[in-house]
Order: structure tokens, then sequence, then C-alpha cells
């Protein structure tokens, strides 16, 4: 209860910060779009092309809008050392990243409601095959690669490169995750025959389960220095 | 002299992995049959796959040692998984270059992503490169240690799922290159086992060092601490 309890004050606390000045929601928002269009543009596909290039096209700003926030999100913290007051304060570790999890892939589904009905708009078919699995897809890939964003990109303050760091310590590690939402949103947006689309969700769900567990467990070793 | 530089064990290790690797130089040059249809360029494979032995065992040890530093908190474990990671990176990267050179003629590519090894194999030399990248920008000694520690078991439990999704990810779609058959004349066979075995002490010789400079450098590092102090 006690958990639930800090954990919901974290998030609380880090949404009233980030909503006061709504900037980096605004830019990430933006940045998605822009980016979008961007690779709508350098594309210029053909229908039938587009089959193959529809996931990539719709997942790539979000992942890429999400790895923005990792680095901006709470970084008034950095400010006269707010965030040593955090660590001192008495609450559970473990609770602080879940509270920043939750606060940070509530921002990645916002850009996620932007973006994803702007592929729409500029895909030339209408309407997904299966909406659904869609859904499902988008909200378990972004809670697995948020995950690994806050908890690496956390860690990683302590170091000299922090912004060139997180890319390069979460996009390999997030390469199954990475497949695994590309596979299922093809299949989602065009007619299949569904092949190994249990075995994808299993593999995302086991991905999500995995890093949302170990971070929990590990942030209170990682942060008592 | 030389005796004052290294331990006895260490200099017996440096001499039979020196005559080791000689012998397979000779074996995978001399001893082993050219083969039919690939020729010479067959030969790589005396190398290429060592290495990759190799490179696994390397990163095998940065997971074990991360446990041992996170349970026990002594600073070797740490330095042996900072040894191994060094040379395993090392050795992936062989790995891709020697296996894209034997690619180029065999397979008419330098690169395909329809084999979960390679796929993997260059996901795995990232993830190390990234804890490389760690090692050398992050402040504060035992926070370094312990985030280091946290990303080798971390980057190593991640390595069967990359595997295991680049292997679905192909095999939904059609399949280009098929295993290999193993079917090898008996030199052959002889020269890659005795290969594995001798890149195996090449390792274990090297990680000796490195493990030894980086105890060295830690010495190093607190008598300064202490003649400042003093």
């Amino acid at each position: 209860m006690q958990f639930i309890r800090h954990t919901l004050l974290i998030l609380t606390r880090d949404l009233r910060v980030e909503f006061r000045n709504k900037s980096l929601l605004l830019s990430m928002v933006i940045f998605a779009l822009l980016f979008q269009v961007l690779l709508q543009i350098s594309f210029d596909a053909k229908t039938e092309a587009m089959q193959e290039l529809a996931p990539g096209v719709l997942w790539l700003p979000i992942i890429l809008a999400a790895m923005l926030g990792f680095s901006k999100y709470g970084s008034v913290e950095k400010e006269n050392d707010a965030f040593a007051g955090i660590l001192i304060s008495p609450i559970d570790k473990g609770s602080l990243y879940l509270g920043k999890l939750i606060g940070n892939n509530l921002f990645v589904l916002i850009v996620i409601a932007t973006s994803a009905p702007t592929f729409f708009l500029f895909l030339k078919q209408p309407f997904p095959n299966s909406i659904g699995l869609l859904i499902v897809t988008l909200l378990l890939g972004s809670w697995g690669f948020v995950a690994i964003g806050v908890f690496f990109s956390t860690l990683a303050q302590s170091s000299s490169i922090t912004e060139l760091l997180v890319p390069i310590m979460i996009f390999p590690l997030a390469v199954p995750l990475f497949l695994a939402c590309i596979q299922l949103t093809e299949m989602a947006l065009f007619p299949s025959i569904g092949l190994g689309q249990s075995i994808w969700l299993l593999l995302l769900i086991a991905y999500n389960i995995l890093f949302t567990i170990i971070p929990l467990f590990l942030f209170d070793l990682l942060l008592e220095v | 002299m030389l005796h004052k530089l290294m331990s006895p064990l260490q200099l017996a290790l440096t001499a039979i992995t020196g005559i080791l690797i000689f012998i397979q130089l000779y074996m995978a040059f001399f001893y082993a049959p050219t083969e039919k249809y690939m020729g010479h360029v067959q030969r790589i494979m005396y190398f290429h796959v060592p290495s990759a032995f190799v490179s696994f065992a390397a990163f095998g040890i940065v997971f074990g040692a991360g446990i041992m530093y996170l349970t026990t908190k002594n600073k070797k474990w740490d330095h042996l998984a900072l040894a191994s990671a060094e040379i395993g990176v090392l050795f992936t990267t062989f790995v891709l270059f020697s296996g894209s050179l034997w690619a180029r003629p065999v397979w008419n590519a330098w690169w395909v992503w329809d084999d979960p090894r390679l796929v993997t194999s260059l996901i795995l030399w990232f993830i190390y490169i990234a804890y490389l990248l760690i090692r050398a920008s992050v402040k504060g000694q035992d926070r370094l240690r312990k985030f280091a520690a946290v990303f080798g078991i971390i980057g190593f439990l991640d390595v069967p799922l990359v595997y295991f999704s680049v292997k679905w990810w192909r095999t939904i779609h059609p399949k280009v290159i098929d295993e290999q058959g193993a079917h090898m004349p008996p030199e052959m066979a002889q020269t890659l086992f005795f290969s594995v075995i001798a890149f195996l002490f090449l390792f274990v010789t090297m990680l000796g060092y490195r493990y030894v400079l980086e105890g060295q450098k830690e010495k190093m590092y607190e008598l300064k601490q202490s003649s400042r102090k003093g």
C-alpha cells in the first residue's frame, strides 16, 4: 500500500512539474509529427511498397520522441541537486522507478495518440486490419521501451555523455522488442494469416515483465551511492 | 628480471599459448586439406569459429563476474569483468570481420540478415561497446562498478532474446541460407577442435595480463590517494 502511495506521489509530482510548463510534452508531440512527415516525404512510397515500410514509419517517430523524453523528463531535478533530495527521502527506490516509468509512459502514450492517427491520415489504407492488435502492440511496445529507457537513463545521469550513452545502451537491448513490435504491427495493419502472432505477443509480454521487474529490484542497489 | 614482472604461472601460460598458436597456424594452413568448392577461403573458419567461442566465453565471464561483484563487492571481480569485456569486444570484432570476408565469395554478400548468429553477433558487439562506453564515461568509482556489473548481466540475459527474435523474424519469411552440412574430413575437424583450444588458451593468457594490469592500476590509484592525504 505504502509502495503504491509513494509511486503515485512521485507520479503526480513529476506530472505537476511537467504540466506547469508544457514545453517537453509539446516538443515531443511536434517532433513525432514532424519526423512522421519527414519519413513519408523521403519514402514517398506507393501503396504496395508501403506495406513493407508502414510499421517502421509508425514506430520510428514514437521511439525517437520517447528517446527525447527520457533525458528531459524530470531534468529540473538536476538543478540544485534536487535529485539527491529525492534519494534521501524515505521512499522505496522501486516506487521512484515505477512512478517515473508511468509518467514517462503517459507522455509517450500522448505522443502515440497524436502520431498514430496522423500516420493513418497519410497512409492510403484508411483502416487497420485489426485495431485491437494494433492497440495492444502500441501499449505493450511503448511500456517495454519506456521501461528500459527510464531505467538506463536514470543510471546514465552520472555519465559525462548521458545524451549519447542512453540510445547506445538501450537500442541494442531493445532489438527483440523492436522486432516483436514491427512484426505485430505489420499483422495488425494489413490482412495476414497471423502466423506466429502468439509467439511475438508472448515475447513482448515476457520482455515487458522482465524489464519492469529487474529495475524495480535493482534501482535501490544502484542508486544508493 | 622477467620473474619480477610476471608470476611463474603467467609465464608458463604465455609459453604454452605461444606454442599452441604456432601449431594451430601450421594446422590451419598446412595440415587441414583445402576445401573442394570454397578453396582456401574456407580456412578462415579455423580463426572465425574459435574467436566466436572466445567472445562468448568472455561475455559469460563478464556476466558471472558482474554477479560476483554485486554479491561480494570485491573489486577483483570488477577488474576481471572489465578485462574480459575488452577482449570479448576485440574478438567479436574479429568474428564479424572474418565472417564478412568469408561470406563475400561464398554467399556472394558481405552481410545477410537471415542468419540469427550473424545478427546476434552484431547486436552483441553493440551491447559490449556500450559497456565499454559506460566504463569510460561514468563518474564515481563505486557507482561505475555497480552500473557496469548490472549492464553486463542484463546485456548477457538479453542475448538469447535477441537470438530467438531474429530467428523467428526470419523463419516467418522465406529462409535463404540453410545450416551448412557439417560433413568434414577428420583433418578439418581436428584442426577446428585444436584451434578452439588454442584460442581459449590465448584468451586466458590475454585475460591474465589485462587483469593484472587493472589490479596494478587500482594500486596506483590507491597510492596516489594515500599520498594526497598524507
